[in-house]
């Protein structure tokens, strides 16, 4: 049987899949969008709104059974019993480390990928962060400047609808925002006491995030329920399913083949282009060729490389689109698990009602004009401040949480009161490209599938150590001058393994200088034309903001181009 | 009486009707003669717990405690978080959310909670000649209070044990249906408003 061959084929459909799937459908493309796991139905898979008590360990996981079957996934805060489905089975997709160096990679396998479970907080690159290589004479500068990406912010924002409060910060650029979530009682006076105290230098503001707080584009605005890692039936938050995968669909264009695992792209000689992809089928094991015009690679940082590492061929021998050699090379996470808690006083006769599931950001306040600290770059805080215990606003007990004293009827009644105000500020740390973080095939493990992983090397080194020390001080000094007591720092010995931030970057870098890069500026293979990678392996540098808005724009942007070629005849 | 509401009556007449129904079922009941309409219906919604209880599908199998640990721990739940206007960890089958933990948990962990809750036992019996469930309720209330003050003079595994069933008692009980709904009185989510204080801004 001829299998039809599409004009495109979209390679992932979480965050990036989805939108360059959207993109060019509704550009006209004939588009075939390729997700290596199965189908979602947010009737079944989504928990949002399920109770302790419609799950057998009440929230707190079949301890041994995740232990055997999620021991790395389960290091991930948002994989809970809830939604340990919407994460892979680490069996299943094993991947190797040096011994003395771990990595968590965190992924979901499933259509709409890691956007169902994703933190949803969205902040805007600027030339500060663009500039960031050129001004350190580090790696290799961008290709792109921050006015070349504001419209496709503003293009995806608009769209996706992203709440947020407008500050005028010239290095965190204001969005298109819906109306702000509110701050809480604490949270205010901390922005008003870190401002005064600062004199406008350090700014508290609310999370800037892809939940909606007004209905926008047939979407509900939030309600509140809290846990959106697990699912919006509401379609309330951004995610591929909640959002572009619908709007793809809408134009008729869209082919979306769930169980379809890519285990390298199909390559040309003559052409030098990449015509199609094999694709093994994830229930039956078959294996397919599949055929287009152009491919959009949007399996998620990591999974995007392997997918070129194990496409390499004579004319690539190591890896596709990879004359560069840096393909795998200058791998990135965000610094992350420092920072500071303490007790809130003074707050008592307020409460706190609600599952607001959006914390307060700090953004970076370190070498921004200049070099005024001790490490190069900088970081930006997230935290919140609330109250404790299960006020109206219901809040889940957390087990070994400190109890009121004694036992009985006293304390059944203590446990009604509500417990006291805390706040709490964790850093987030730009992280250099080094070339010693990187990714190269372990042809000796094969994933479920037959298809051989990756092995990973990344670790930290000397500017993040130091980065990582000054965040817990300066947490602390900023929650003592908000008025804390008994303020700790956590994250006292080494910063969490790489991958904890779960914004892994880079592998697959853009530049303009085809020697040093993978991608132009287009995020257009230099080697191979109708090639395009546009989740966060492109990236060249790492920032300290949430990544996951500028993979959007750059996609949307790379998509918008790739039909224009397209339609020029250049593709 | 002759003022009371019309249905605040017809309320009354029903838990009354509803009362007899279940009649055989309340073993030991007080007397209704003379009680108020409001404690009659107090009255008739602890029977409703109690025949919900009863009527209740089997308890769910057991898979780590013998029928010994399970009334200890039960006996131990219910003292911790007892029935008073809402009801206690009992009703909240507490003791079964205990066994499915332990049994998801490694061996050598669950083994801790099991030494523990036998150190109850053999505590009691020196104390009181009997095992934990045997004794009578002042002397089990007496054996807790021994491990929760403050400088307890007991054993080191006595009061771990009893800060481990406490805790596991209080996220049990606060996580089931009885205690979201009927404790802490969970209405449904509420929208995030946030601070709208003056005071606090700037």
């Amino acid at each position: 049987m001829a299998i039809k061959s599409y004009d495109a084929i979209v390679i992932g459909s979480g965050i990036t899949g989805g939108w360059a799937a959207k993109e060019l459908t509704e550009e006209g493309l004939d588009v075939l969008l390729l997700e290596a796991g199965r189908n979602i139905d947010p009737n079944q898979d989504y928990s949002e709104h399920k109770m302790p008590y419609d799950v057998p360990y009440r929230g707190l996981t079949n301890v041994r059974f995740m232990e055997e079957n999620y021991p790395i996934q389960r290091q991930c805060y948002a994989c809970r019993e809830y939604n340990h489905h919407l994460f892979v089975n680490d069996r299943e997709n094993p991947y190797t480390t040096p011994a003395d160096k771990p990595y968590l990679f965190f992924r979901g396998r499933h259509v709409g990928g890691r956007s169902i479970m994703w933190g949803r907080q969205v902040y805007r690159w600027s030339d500060l962060d663009f500039l960031a290589n050129e001004k350190e004479g580090i790696g290799i500068p961008w290709p792109v400047t921050y006015k070349q990406i504001e419209p496709w912010y503003d293009h995806v924002e608009t769209f996706i609808g992203i709440s947020g409060m407008k500050e005028g910060l010239p290095h965190l650029p204001d969005g298109q925002f819906l109306k702000p979530m509110a701050l809480s009682c604490g949270e205010r006076i901390l922005r008003r006491r870190i401002a005064e105290k600062w004199r406008g230098q350090r700014v508290v503001t609310i999370g800037r995030t892809a939940i909606l707080t007004e209905d926008h584009k047939g979407r509900a605005a939030c309600h509140y329920c809290g846990p959106c890692e697990q699912g919006c039936i509401t379609r309330s938050y951004f995610s591929t399913l909640n959002s572009t995968l619908p709007a793809a669909q809408a134009t008729g264009r869209l082919t979306l083949r769930p169980h379809s695992v890519v285990r390298a792209l199909m390559y040309d000689k003559d052409s030098n282009r990449v015509v199609g992809a094999y694709v093994v089928d994830g229930v039956t094991r078959q294996e397919l060729e599949l055929k287009a015009k152009i491919v959009f690679l949007c399996a998620s940082t990591l999974e995007s490389t392997r997918i070129l590492l194990n496409s390499a061929n004579p004319r690539y021998p190591n890896g596709l689109a990879n004359s560069s050699g840096v393909l795998g090379y200058y791998l990135m996470d965000h610094l992350y698990g420092s920072g500071a808690s303490g007790e809130y006083p003074g707050l008592e006769e307020y409460s706190d009602l609600g599952r607001r599931p959006n914390g307060i950001y700090i953004p970076r306040f370190q070498n921004l004009r200049g070099q005024d600290a001790k490490y190069l770059r900088g970081y930006g805080f997230q935290g919140g401040s609330h109250r404790a215990g299960h006020l109206g606003g219901f809040q889940l007990p957390s087990l070994g949480s400190p109890l009121p004293p004694g036992f009985g009827a006293s304390l059944k009644e203590a446990m009604k009161a509500p417990g006291g105000w805390s706040m709490m500020l964790a850093g987030f740390g730009e992280c250099l490209p080094d070339k010693r973080n990187k990714v190269e095939i372990n042809k000796n493990v094969t994933d479920k599938w037959g298809i051989p992983v990756l092995h990973i090397t990344a670790d930290w080194y000397e500017n993040d150590q130091a980065m990582y020390g000054e965040i817990r001080e300066v947490a602390a000094e900023m929650l003592e001058a908000a008025g804390c007591k008994s303020v700790r720092t956590f994250g006292e010995a080494k910063p969490a393994p790489p991958g904890k931030g779960i914004h892994e970057m880079g592998t697959a870098r853009m530049g303009n200088d085809p020697k040093t890069s993978v991608l132009n500026k287009w995020n257009q293979a230099h080697d191979i034309r109708n090639l395009f990678i546009t989740d966060g392996s492109f990236m060249t540098s790492s920032a300290c903001q949430n990544p996951s808005i500028t993979y959007m724009a750059f996609t949307a942007r790379a998509a918008n181009y790739a039909v224009e070629q397209m339609k020029r005849g250049e593709l | 009486m002759a003022d009371q509401p019309a249905l605040q009556n017809i309320d009354r007449r029903r838990v009354l009707r509803n009362l007899s129904a279940v009649w055989a079922a309340a073993a030991a009941l007080p007397s209704f003669a003379g009680l108020s309409a409001e404690a009659l219906l107090a009255a008739g919604k602890s029977i409703h717990q109690h025949v919900a209880r009863k009527a209740a599908p089997a308890s769910r199998t057991l898979k780590v405690f013998n029928s010994h640990q399970n009334r200890t721990v039960t006996a131990l739940c219910e003292l911790i978080i007892p029935q008073t206007t809402t009801p206690g960890a009992a009703a909240a089958r507490v003791n079964e959310f205990i066994d499915i933990y332990l049994s998801s948990l490694n061996p050598s962990k669950r083994l801790e909670f099991l030494e523990g809750l036998q150190w109850i036992d053999l505590r009691s019996h020196e104390l009181f000649k009997k095992a934990f469930v045997e004794a009578s309720a002042e002397q089990q209330t007496e054996l807790l209070t021994r491990l929760s003050i403050v400088n307890s003079a007991e054993t080191a595994t006595g009061q771990s044990f009893f800060k481990l069933i406490k805790s596991l008692t209080a996220f049990g009980y606060y996580t089931s249906k009885i205690g979201i709904e009927e404790e802490l009185n969970f209405q449904g989510w509420v929208e995030y408003k946030g601070c709208t204080h003056p005071e606090h801004q700037g």
